[in-house]
């Protein structure tokens, strides 16, 4: 049994750490990484038989992919697809940003506002996003507008509630101080409030950026003419699967870029965290 | 797959919400009666204040036209009407059923294979080893990209719903549970050992007891993803179901419809969150702020 690292090693950080036999762990991991795409091929190769095409092998895949980077599907490449839904994923999450952190910081604040309204914030974040979809087709029918107001709406609550978070984090004490000493409240809100809550605004960040890239996938799968999702909505219509599952991989790979690039940023806003503990 | 329902608490543990150690700090206790009453007075008032000014921009002053935001009154008419008559098939409470079956078979089956599988991860170093580089690599495709794919494999039926519900729900099962035994102080393991427990009977035991509640936050934000991708699942690949109403009246231009289903579905959500807090309470009593 494994349970030695538990026995001999103390400390929460150790559960993490490989030594001796980090090398025969990571040929496990290698292994059964290798296990799972060939019993993806079998179950290709077995299927095959009775109902061509429903599973493809991971080879068709990969020549899709290659084959989708040139070649137009659904109106366009698939990399022109990624930058278009990119676009209106971008459209949204920008408007969520610049309308939610300003009303994240004033809940934070106030107090009396913040109890007033975030009872209906609850409420409305029990509402997936997904669910919003319906009424923006209502409002302006299945076109980009419609797929950018989808993303704005998943991913603006979560950026007031970290943002009121953050801002309800900052100390008293400091803004006093800050007063004391002359700072305004322009110079409050930058200097003090503004970096103490920015840790937890790009908490809220990150999640609202998954969040808006999935409810824009849903949006399209739904309806619309490019992006993403439609390639993915067209695949299905044609019984191509492999296009479908370059399409999975499409938005996978976008979405783990997006996070990585919000983590970069965050990092990089953030420095003075470290040398400050 | 993220909720937002807890989206700011555990979003500082990862990006995708599956962690529920900080939903279990959300809810502090200690706070005096009176403050109580008085949040919960000031967040009734304000639901009043909401569902007064929806009026007052519908029926009272005629401010936004009835297709595009439909009036209160004429929500609940709707809903009440269709509590009776069927809309497509069912009543409301027949499509109300169906989302909550789906949800709860997906949930279930998540847990299932989840939980059993996040707590060898974090007890057995060969498991997580074998399992965690391919849980890695199917973990970021989202539950939503894989519809068609279910639609394809599995029809328009239940199968693939609750296929897309597992997906959605067994992330954060595994997740938590491994989070959760992990949390478990080592001290603790170290002391049941050395007076002879077993491996497995300390698993049982000392760790599981331990990591309950954080178990229990977990199956929590899985439940919310479950209700939140069966929602997803649903405008694609239904013909029954709450997002089913909600996307098939919007065709129909039946605003009322659409926003009575969406008024259900946010109430359901709610309260499914409100039940696992009980449950997690019932069963984790001595676990503080669940």
């Amino acid at each position: 049994m494994s349970t030695e690292m538990l026995i001999t090693k103390a400390g929460p950080s150790r559960w993490y750490q490989l030594d001796r036999s980090r090398w025969y762990d990571a040929g496990l991991g290698i292994g059964s990484v290798i296990a799972l795409f060939v019993l993806w091929a079998v179950a290709a190769v077995i299927t095959n038989h009775h109902h061509a095409g429903l599973v493809p092998t991971p080879v068709q895949v990969a020549k899709t992919l290659a084959n989708l980077t040139t070649h137009k599907f659904a109106g366009h490449t698939l990399p022109m697809h990624v930058l278009s839904s990119l676009s209106r994923w971008g459209l949204g999450f920008v408007f969520a940003i610049v309308l939610g952190v300003p009303l994240g910081i004033l809940f934070g604040a106030i107090r009396l506002v913040r109890e007033a309204v975030s009872p209906i914030f609850e409420f409305l974040r029990y509402i997936p996003p997904f669910a919003w979809i319906p009424p923006a087709v209502l409002w302006f029918g299945s076109g980009q507008t419609s797929q950018a107001l989808i993303v704005f709406i998943a991913a603006f609550p979560a950026i007031v509630i970290s943002t009121q978070v953050g801002a309800s984090n900052v100390d008293p004490a400091l803004l006093r101080a800050s007063r004391t000493l002359g700072a305004g409240a322009l110079r409050r809100l930058g200097e003090v409030i503004t970096p103490i809550s920015l840790p937890g605004v790009f908490a809220g960040v990150r999640v609202a950026a998954s969040n808006g890239w999935m409810a824009l996938i849903a949006a399209e799968l739904i309806g619309g003419r490019v992006g993403v999702g439609f390639l993915i909505a067209q695949g299905e219509d044609n019984g191509a699967i492999d296009i479908v599952m370059v399409g999975m991989l499409a938005i996978a790979v976008t979405a783990a870029i997006l996070d990585l690039v919000v983590i970069a940023l965050s990092k990089r806003l953030t420095r003075w965290r470290k040398s400050a503990a | 797959m993220p909720t937002l329902a807890d989206a700011t608490t555990t979003a500082h543990k990862n990006g995708n919400g599956d962690t529920a150690i900080g939903a279990r700090r959300r809810n502090r206790r200690g706070l005096g009666n009176f403050e109580q009453w008085r949040r919960f007075a000031i967040g009734l008032a304000s639901f009043v204040v909401a569902i007064a000014l929806w009026y007052l921009a519908t029926d009272g002053l005629h401010l936004v036209e009835p297709l595009k935001l439909p009036s209160p009154v004429s929500v609940a008419q709707r809903l009440q009407r269709m509590a009776v008559h069927p809309y497509v098939r069912h009543t409301l409470w027949g499509h109300a059923s169906a989302s909550i079956q789906v949800v709860l078979l997906g949930w279930l089956a998540g847990g299932l294979v989840g939980a059993p599988a996040g707590v060898m991860m974090a007890w057995s170093r060969r498991f997580r080893a074998v399992t965690y580089p391919v849980f890695h690599i199917l973990r970021p495709i989202s539950p939503i990209a894989w519809i068609p794919l279910a639609v394809t494999w599995m029809g328009i039926g239940v199968q693939a719903r609750v296929f897309i519900v597992f997906i959605a729900a067994v992330v954060p099962w595994v997740v938590n549970s491994m989070e959760a035994v992990r949390s478990v102080d080592p001290m603790l393991v170290r002391a049941s050992r050395n007076l002879g427990t077993s491996s497995l009977g300390t698993l049982w035991r000392v760790v599981l007891p331990a990591s309950l509640p954080t178990l229990m936050a977990g199956a929590r934000v899985a439940l919310g993803n479950a209700w939140t991708s069966v929602i997803a699942a649903e405008l694609l690949a239904a013909t029954s179901g709450l997002g089913f109403v909600a996307l098939t009246a919007a065709n129909a231009l039946d605003s009322k419809t659409t926003f009575g289903a969406m008024v259900v579905i946010g109430a359901i959500g709610f309260l499914l969150s409100a039940l696992m807090r009980a449950v997690a309470k019932l069963l984790a009593p001595w676990a503080k702020g669940l």
